[in-house]
């Protein structure tokens, strides 16, 4: 039987996934470490990874409990650092049909990785971005267990240099989207707003505003911006 | 169970509940500015991700810069995100290591 260009395709996401986890697994072990230098215990460390799943939200999460911050200062930390997946659910909702179970499993799996493998290699196969985040999901996790069990011999991401991998993957997956004026437009106002408002505000929010910023202006374009070659 | 047990639940929720809200937003129905806003999204979102993941000026100004162009150069080629990345890393790492930037 062959598969519909809607279905399928829970391996191929997987698969897609792999090259991330280089950088995602050092991190996962990071994430861990510096748990239990917060005083968290192994048990609520590994369950932050298995239900909150959003590696920004767990480091700050873990750097606030070490400050000595309340829940409430968590809980909206958590809610402002992620607020970009909002985004990311609207565009996947506009191109790939998601229902009942899948949807929710999606909603549990949507990671600023998984939404970008699947924009770039498969859009409109809900099982693939499923398998994508799927992937991240078993590895953020096995390196939070790992992280856990090796917390004093592990080194840090930054010193063997893996920290880079991120904006790496995701340059890989911008440069085939810059294919004319407004989107090399759109990525050099994103970038640049990104980098600006780091210094002022909040990793997560400064994300969310320069890209929503961006996207906005890229739309309103005149057509003959966004027609050139 | 414990508050900090009670706090991963609420976090969890919050996460998870913003996630399923966008998924359940009507995007398929916009048109126009709308739909031309949703297009532009993923290109924002990573250029946005690229530029508030460095780690640093230092590594904008020299390393990452060279790694950046590896990157640029295999996935232009059609190469694929994997060579890519291992191309860019690579280069990342030894560029560093010999300490020429």
């Amino acid at each position: 039987m062959s598969a519909s260009p809607t279905s399928g395709g829970f391996g191929a996401g997987f698969r897609a996934m792999v090259p991330l986890w280089m950088g995602v697994a050092p991190f996962g072990a990071a994430y861990a470490v510096t748990a239990r230098a917060a005083g968290i215990d192994p048990v609520h460390t590994q369950l932050m990874s298995l239900l909150v799943f959003a590696g920004g939200a767990q480091f700050a999460a873990v750097g606030l409990i070490a400050a000595g911050a309340g829940p409430w200062t968590l809980i909206s930390t958590t809610f402002l650092l992620n607020l970009r997946h909002l985004l990311y659910g609207v565009v996947v909702a506009s191109t790939t049909e998601l229902r009942g179970g899948r949807r929710l499993l999606a909603a549990h799996l949507l990671t600023d990785e998984a939404f970008g493998v699947h924009v770039a290699h498969g859009r409109g196969r809900p099982a693939f971005l499923i398998g994508a985040g799927l992937s991240l999901f078993v590895v953020w996790n096995a390196a939070t267990l790992v992280g856990s069990l090796l917390a004093r011999s592990l080194p840090e991401p930054h010193a063997i240099g893996l920290d880079i991998v991120f904006p790496l993957a995701f340059l890989a997956l911008l440069v085939p989207l810059l294919h004319d004026h407004r989107t090399l437009a759109v990525a050099a106002i994103a970038g640049l707003g990104a980098w600006g408002l780091g210094a002022v505000l909040e990793p997560g929010a400064a994300l969310l505003v320069a890209a929503t910023l961006a996207a906005a202006i890229g739309a309103a374009l005149p057509a003959a911006a966004r027609e050139a070659p | 169970m414990t508050p900090l047990t009670w706090t991963i639940l609420a976090m969890a929720g919050v996460t998870f509940g913003v996630r399923l809200w966008g998924l359940l937003l009507p995007g398929t129905r916009l048109r126009g500015y709308g739909r031309r806003f949703l297009d532009a999204v993923p290109v924002a979102m990573f250029a946005a991700l690229v530029a508030g993941g460095l780690p640093g000026a230092d590594a904008i100004d020299g390393v990452w810069r060279i790694a950046a162009a590896a990157v640029t150069v295999v996935v232009v080629r059609r190469w694929g995100l994997a060579p890519g990345l291992l191309a860019g890393l690579a280069v990342y790492l030894a560029v560093r290591a010999l300490g020429w930037a």
